[in-house]
């Protein structure tokens, strides 16, 4: 990210900077938090990991006190923390600051007891903040988990979610609201699981393979959110685009900047039950076999397919990056897709130079800019 | 690639021969080190997949299992068959290359990186336990191999037998004869071996309880002592002669009896607490068995002892034609195995291979006895030396076994080789050194292929110690004076300097310095850096880091962060640095916000504690999220990496480095769980305890360090120019089994004598220091009578052997085992190097010389180093003579080597969150582009979440007939202006919508049902009143229906993009126009429809103008839009108005530009 970050500073504009990986999934993270250290906004093209977010935690903390016979004080307390807010709620009461419920928690028993029970202690016992009470007339009023049941309360708990919750997220945001962003996208996701959610839940439980329970429902919606669709896009103009190769087709895009070409990470090979000389065979198309058709996956083809588009997408030029070893210190080669490419490799200094406080451009890199403004002459 | 390839030679062509000449059968190959073990393997496996794809075979790569024991080895397995077959048809150097193109190579390349069964034997058996995993009891393919959830599982069979009632007074008994100690195995470390020793052994508990016994009655082999004399026997059976009983005369009567009786307390608890823990470990072990299977989480050795179980039908209630399919499966593919690293396979893995292969396979073993390091991993040399000396491996006694051993090294120089000659040979076969052990020891000597060279090879850094143990700081490096370390770092660094350790282009040698314990890296790392060599250590302890424990320490306070004691415990004994807060805290009762409001704080408190409350106040988010990501909120949130205020005394690359280690070794531990704060505490906490057992911190030296450290097992399988042997002078008995509560060796296994009896050990009982037993004194050579020692019998007695260990027998075998395992990796060590070897020595010992218990003595005795030899001297020997240099580089000289700067941005600027540009929408439509831009912050939060975003409007009249009971406001106008483009779309005609035909009131339900499937009949019929009578009739009579009818052609809801450019900042457009009608003439008409329910405000009339002047900017960038195109907005219901606006285009840009300027 430094290199982008330096890019930037070169006067490159958002737009014409891409950040390529195979696989998000180890990447999102590292390459977040080195945005972040940077000043640059990142945007990741990929669904959200829903069960990572607060709405998610929130409905599923419900579920867990509900399910719960004798609740804890942690799991009892879990969506005051999430910022639950009683459906009729206004904004200067609530949801309960952070502070004042981990204070009521601490004044609280650390034993489990019945909802029943917790409600008396909230009422008799002066450290704990009065809104608890409120808290818990709301779970007593909560209905048995018949499928619209549970949509009703779910649905009061993620829109009142929206409408207090949501805002405390932005006041607490950096000014370009990556938090905000993904709290509102997580939201809106949240509304349509519990949406599929009833239906799903009837089904189960008509075909008997869920039983009636607020655990079942915490159990499914654990199963609906992890199947990861959702809208991808992202609202922020500033943001650098950080894509997986899969997505990068057919775009253009002056500077790409290509992460994680190592040996077993790119390409790499995905697992089939198919066994490997059936795969071949059919590959091979010998004979009648001919008429089987093959899956691209079976083959490395569409990892370097996909590496070709990062070449192609790439305008100006094509950054590519690679460690050289672990954390634990073994080497990491380079990926056998380098292997026809002709790239000038950054020496250690440069590569130092851009890493430093002096953040400079690699002089590689710097001639990518200036063959741009040639071109341009 | 290499022009001149490696070509087989001698013993490595012989065996590769051997093995080509059949198609089955064992063929194992003895290697000296450097004798290209890697390189038969490698082209071994590289020729055999070649000559199965010549053969026809289009998958060869399924056929052939490729393994070694170490793990970054394996990791090179794939790319280095690679390269070998390459080479291998490049140059043609078997027949069947010439039968193949290059395209076929590439092809064939790419199968091996596919190939399933190369790698180590552990991913070879994680594969096999992925097919059976849900037959033994698995819901999946459990987790393999993470030391911490194997902890963590561990600790949780702990709990269930201490909660136990039947066995709670057994655990409380051991507990308290095996307290916890900071170097001795506590309970719950005991029964974790034991579970892996059993299951690495196949053996029942009760066949452990046996062992356990068998132990006891070796060290009692006398029995229960009936009287002193008893005892006497004992000692004289320990050190194998009669003992002068005078040393005995102080001892009186009295206290003969209390020996006595001491000692037979000593056998009974002693059996009492095996029989004890056997009981406890008998629960343990079913607990065990059924928590991996709930936790889905297993070790390597798990792995190993289930496959073997299941394929021996040991496990039950197994599917057994899916048994014997999976054992088919694995039998017909392996067709070839080649092991390297042959000697280092323990019992269990060897078990379970033995399931995988027949004897129609091939397989090949590599591997060098000498090389075998690995006892206490529990590796079984022995199955590697059956197979060389009887050919039998795997469970087959093959018919077809050939074996060679390649004494040829391609590794050292002459002078190297012959120095290690000269050391080792007679270090390995000495019967009281490298031959003490059960391993029969046969020493092949080194023969270089190598050219010899001019100048000396091998190096003595000589230096005249202070009179101190040569294990000791005073010794390695001195207050005063030179110490052994800074003397190896003098003639290291002088010798880069003078170009003794330098290449043909004067370019530094790869140097590596090896240690058999890590210990003393650390002063070895300053007396390096005083004389300026850079050095790249990665053997610290990552949790033994001061900044990465502060990580830990904020999440163990966020269990609870209102916790007056958890603040209490962070704030005096966390490195967060707030320790001198302490009275205020204490005054605060704990109350971080208390004390951030009340007290005069300094610029590092302030910033910390502002960092806590944050981090207090975020905590739900910890709760949801993986531990490596909350780790990461917590390094950025006190600006950890950056460091600003200098609160960690740790250098800043190092800090990075580790705190980047963290989060990832955090990722790795988590898979796919997520840890809560509290979960996390508790899985770290035996880490934390002991930093040993976590991973090592990274090395943060680039590739222009001058020199490596390293341990000798790490560096194991390496090799580099230069070699200097570290800390040769620790004695061969510390950390013998005489400090080891539990003793677990091949058939051995012991649990010490409780440390609660009293034995009266104030009393001595020569020649034992301890007196019975005092296990409290492991720093000593023994720890009594009734346990193993680290004394020679000729030490203690006139008459005895010189090979001789003092102990019971069985005891004994294990000392000697370690013993001999200690030389095989002095061996190791000496056989890292390639150009030099470097050792440290003494001019002068103090005492005594004692090769038998030292490196030390030793590699001088080797040396031939008398300590007054200076310059260089020769060592002759039977073969040849070769030069050894003492101090041998110019004094004059100085090395110096450019500093790596570390100063990367990280390490310096803490993360710029707050300086993050802001937010500016990137896609924006025209009909919200008004209130958007108007009010960026109050509209955000329905932007992003896709919500209407309505301008400040007038309340819907009173008078309008609408019920508003299913349909509010905006249903109603998002329903009306559905049916009105779909009828415009659908083309019905005129008088079909004048007469209000069926297909009107058809199209309006299939709306009405599809928006709101539930209203009610009356709400329906106002709304279609409505419809009909305030919108219909308006848009009838409009100008936009009458073009409408005379359009060339119209287009409904029609996508129009465009893009806007400000500064660098792009903002895209996405709208859809209503309808855009094509006149004859070619005119466009552009027209947005508004269903109104309320009388127009100035806001909703400027939202519409804008709006339309959107559209207005969005076609006159088209390139096709020459020809004129008129906009409007029509509002129809409760307000009839048509909407032109006379803003000019440039007022979308100007209002973006604000958006993104504010």
């Amino acid at each position: 990210m430094a290199t982008v970050a330096s890019l930037r500073d070169h006067g490159v504009p958002t737009r014409d900077i891409a950040v390529v990986v195979r696989d998000l999934d180890n990447y999102e993270e590292p390459l977040y938090r080195a945005s972040v250290h940077y000043g640059l906004t990142p945007v990741f093209w990929v669904q959200l990991r829903v069960t990572q977010t607060r709405p998610f935690a929130l409905i599923e903390s419900v579920c867990d006190v509900l399910a719960s016979d004798n609740p804890s004080r942690e799991v009892l307390c879990r969506p005051l923390e999430h910022r639950w807010a009683p459906p009729s709620a206004t904004s200067s009461e609530w949801p309960i600051d952070p502070k004042t419920v981990q204070v009521s928690m601490q004044a609280l028993p650390n034993e489990s007891r019945t909802l029943s029970e917790w409600h008396d202690e909230f009422e008799g016992n002066p450290e704990i903040d009065e809104r608890f009470v409120t808290y818990a007339e709301w779970l007593g009023d909560c209905p048995d988990p018949a499928p619209e049941a549970v949509t009703n309360v779910l649905t009061d708990v993620v829109e009142t979610y929206e409408e207090l919750g949501l805002p405390v997220t932005k006041e607490n945001d950096s000014p370009s609201l990556i938090a905000t962003e993904r709290d509102a996208r997580a939201t809106v996701r949240v509304k349509t699981l519990v949406q599929q959610l009833r239906h799903k839940y009837a089904d189960r439980l008509d075909e008997g393979t869920l039983d009636r329970s607020w655990s079942s429902v915490a159990e499914l919606s654990q199963l609906i959110a992890t199947q990861r669709p959702g809208r991808r896009e992202h609202s922020n103009a500033r943001a650098i685009d950080i894509l997986e190769a899969n997505d990068i087709w057919l775009l253009n895009v002056p500077y790409v900047l290509a992460v994680g070409l190592i040996d077993g990470e790119w390409p790499q090979q995905t697992e089939s039950a198919v066994p490997p000389e059936l795969q071949e065979a059919i590959l091979r198309g010998d004979g009648r076999i001919g008429t089987l058709a093959p899956r691209t996956a079976w083959t490395t083809g569409r990892d370097r397919d996909q590496f070709d588009d990062t070449l192609r997408a790439a305008g100006n030029g094509l950054i590519v990056t690679r460690h050289t070893e672990s954390t634990s210190g073994e080497e990491r080669r380079p990926s056998p897709l380098l292997d026809h490419l002709n790239t000038d490799l950054v020496p250690p200094d440069e590569r130092r130079q851009l890493m430093s406080e002096e953040r400079e451009l690699p002089n590689g890199v710097r001639a990518m800019l200036n063959h741009e403004v040639t071109d341009s002459e | 690639m290499s022009d001149d390839p490696i070509r087989l030679q001698n013993a490595q062509r012989d065996i590769r021969d051997a093995y080509f000449d059949h198609d089955s059968g064992l063929y194992t190959l003895n290697c000296v080190p450097g004798a290209g073990k890697s390189e038969v393997t490698d082209h071994i496996s590289a020729e055999d997949i070649l000559r199965r794809y010549v053969a026809g075979d289009p998958t060869p790569e399924q056929r052939v299992a490729a393994i070694s024991f170490n793990r970054s080895e394996a990791e090179n397995i794939i790319p280095d068959i690679c390269t070998r077959l390459r080479e291998i048809v490049e140059h043609d150097l078997v027949p069947a290359a010439s039968q193949i193109s290059d395209s076929e190579v590439e092809y064939l390349s790419q199968r091996v990186r596919q190939a399933p069964f190369v790698g180590t034997i552990d991913s070879i058996l994680r594969d096999v336990l992925s097919e059976i995993a849900s037959d033994i009891g698995f819901e999946e393919m459990p987790v393999v191999g993470n030391t911490a959830r194997q902890k963590y599982l561990h600790k949780a069979c702990y709990r269930v037998v201490q909660e136990d009632p039947d066995l709670a007074q057994r655990v409380e008994r051991l507990e308290d004869a095996y307290p916890t100690g900071e170097y001795d195995d506590d309970v719950s470390e005991m029964l974790e071996t034991a579970v892996t020793y059993c299951r690495d052994r196949r053996i029942s508990t009760e066949r452990f309880h046996y062992n356990l016994e068998q132990t006891v009655e070796d060290v009692y082999a006398e029995g229960r002592p009936g009287s002193f004399s008893d005892v006497v026997a004992a000692v004289e059976h320990c050190v194998g002669a009669d003992i002068d009983e005078t040393v005995y005369e102080d001892i009186g009567d009295d206290e003969r009896n209390r020996i006595c009786d001491a000692d037979s307390r000593l056998h009974d608890n002693w059996r009492a607490r095996i029989d004890d823990f056997c009981t406890v470990l008998e629960k343990y072990r079913s607990t065990y068995r059924q928590t991996i299977r709930d936790r889905g989480v297993v070790s390597h050795t798990d792995v190993a002892y289930l496959i073997d179980a299941y394929f021996d039908d040991r496990l039950g209630n197994v599917d057994d034609a899916h048994r014997a399919r999976i054992r088919k499966r694995y039998q017909t593919r392996i067709q070839s195995l080649i092991i390297d690293e042959a000697q280092d396979v323990s019992s269990i893995q060897h078990a379970a291979l033995s399931h995988l292969v027949t004897s129609s396979a091939r397989v090949f073993g590599a591997g060098d006895l000498l090389q075998s390091v690995y006892l206490w991993r529990h590796a079984e040399p022995t199955l590697f030396e059956t197979a060389t000396d009887d050919g039998e491996y795997l469970g087959i006694d093959w018919d077809i076994h050939e074996h060679r051993t390649a004494k040829t090294t391609y590794r050292c120089v002459p002078d190297v080789a012959s120095a290690i000659n000269e050391i080792s040979e007679a270090a390995l076969t000495d019967p009281a050194r490298g031959n003490l052990g059960v391993l029969d020891v046969r020493y092949p000597g080194l023969k270089a292929d190598r050219d010899s060279t001019d100048e000396s090879n091998v190096h003595i850094a000589a230096f005249d110690p202070i009179a101190s143990d040569p294990d000791s700081y005073a010794w390695v490096n001195p207050v005063e004076g030179r110490g052994e370390a800074t003397t190896l770092a003098t003639l290291l660094s002088k010798g880069l300097a003078d170009g003794t350790f330098t290449d043909e282009n004067d370019d530094p040698l790869g140097i590596t310095v090896l240690f058999r314990w890590s210990s003393k890296m650390d002063v070895y790392e300053e007396a390096f850096e005083e004389l300026g060599l850079s050095v790249r250590n990665a053997s610290e302890d990552l949790f033994g880091c001061s900044v990465v424990n502060v990580v830990l320490d904020v999440c163990e306070w966020l269990v609870a962060p209102a916790d007056p004691e958890r603040t209490r415990t962070l704030v005096t004994e966390s490195n967060l640095g707030l320790g001198s807060l302490a009275d205020n805290f204490e005054t605060h009762h704990w109350n971080i916000d208390a004390v951030l409001h009340d007290c005069d704080l300094s610029d590092p408190h302030q910033h910390t504690i502002d960092g806590l409350a944050e981090l207090r106040d975020r905590r739900d988010g910890f709760l949801s999220r993986p531990a490596g990501t909350y780790a990461e909120d917590i390094i950025e949130t006190l600006a950890l990496r950056a460091d600003p205020y200098g609160c960690f005394d740790v250098d800043p690359a190092q800090r990075v480095a580790n705190l980047d280690a963290l989060v990832e070794t955090l990722d790795e531990w988590e898979v796919d769980e997520n840890f809560t704060p509290h979960e996390l505490t508790e899985l770290i906490g035996p880490f934390q305890e002991n930093p040993y057992m976590g991973p090592n911190q990274p090395s943060t030296a680039d590739m222009s360090h001058d020199v490596e450290f390293r341990t000798i097992h790490d560096a194991k399988g390496d090799q580099d120019d230069v070699v200097a042997i570290a800390n040769p002078g620790f004695s061969l008995w510390k950390h013998g089994p005489q400090a080891q509560r539990f003793i677990t060796q091949g058939n051995i296994a012991g649990l010490a004598p409780p440390t609660n009896t009293d034995t009266l050990s104030d009393i001595a009982l020569p020649p034992f220091v301890n007196g019975l037993y005092d296990p409290e004194d492991t720093w000593d050579r023994d720890v009594g009578l009734r346990w193993a020692t680290g004394h020679w019998c000729d030490d203690v007695t006139e008459s005895m052997d010189s090979t001789s260990l003092v102990g019971p027998d069985c005891l004994n075998r294990v000392a000697a085992n370690e013993r001999a395992e200690a030389w095989r990796l002095l061996y190791v060590s000496l056989t890292r190097a390639k150009d030099h070897l470097v050792v440290p020595l003494p001019r002068s010992l103090p005492g005594e010389p004692r090769p038998r218990n030292r490196w030390l003595d030793t590699i001088r005795d080797g040396l031939n180093f008398t300590g007054e030899q200076t310059g260089s001297y020769t060592v002759d020997t039977e073969t040849r003579a070769f030069d050894i240099g003492v101090n041998d580089v110019a004094l004059r000289a100085t090395w110096t080597n450019t500093p790596t700067t570390h100063g990367d941005d990280v390490a310096v600027n803490p993360p710029r969150r707050t300086g993050l540009d802001p937010w500016v929408p990137r896609f924006i439509n025209p009909s919200t582009m008004y209130p958007l831009t108007d009010d960026p912050d109050g509209q955000v939060l329905n932007h992003l979440l896709g919500n209407a975003l309505h301008t400040e409007a007038n309340d819907v009249p009173d008078d309008v007939p609408l019920q508003f009971d299913r349909l509010g406001p905006d249903d109603v106008g998002f329903c009306l202006h559905e049916v009105l483009t779909t009828l415009v779309e659908r083309e019905v005609p005129e008088p079909t919508l004048r007469s209000l035909g069926d297909e009107v009131r058809r199209v309006f339900d299939d709306v009405v049902d599809d928006h709101a499937p539930r209203i009610d009949d009356d709400e329906r019929d106002g709304l279609f009143t409505f419809f009909r009578e305030d919108v219909l009739d308006d848009f009838l009579a409009s100008d936009l229906w009458n073009r409408i009818q005379r359009a060339e052609r119209v287009t409904v809801e029609r996508p129009i993009d465009g893009l806007v450019t400000v500064d660098d900042v792009e903002i895209e457009i996405h709208g859809t126009s209503d309808f855009v009608v094509e006149s004859p003439s070619g005119e466009q008409y552009v027209a947005d429809l508004k269903i109104t329910l309320t009388d127009q405000t100035p806001e909703t009339r400027r939202r519409y103008e804008l709006q339309v002047t959107a559209y207005s900017y969005l076609f006159e960038q088209r390139e096709s839009s020459e020809s004129p195109v008129k906009r409007t907005v029509e509002t129809f219901g409760v307000e009839r108005d048509t909407i032109e606006s006379s803003w000019p285009s440039n007022i979308v840009e100007q209002r973006l530009a604000a958006l993104v300027r504010q």
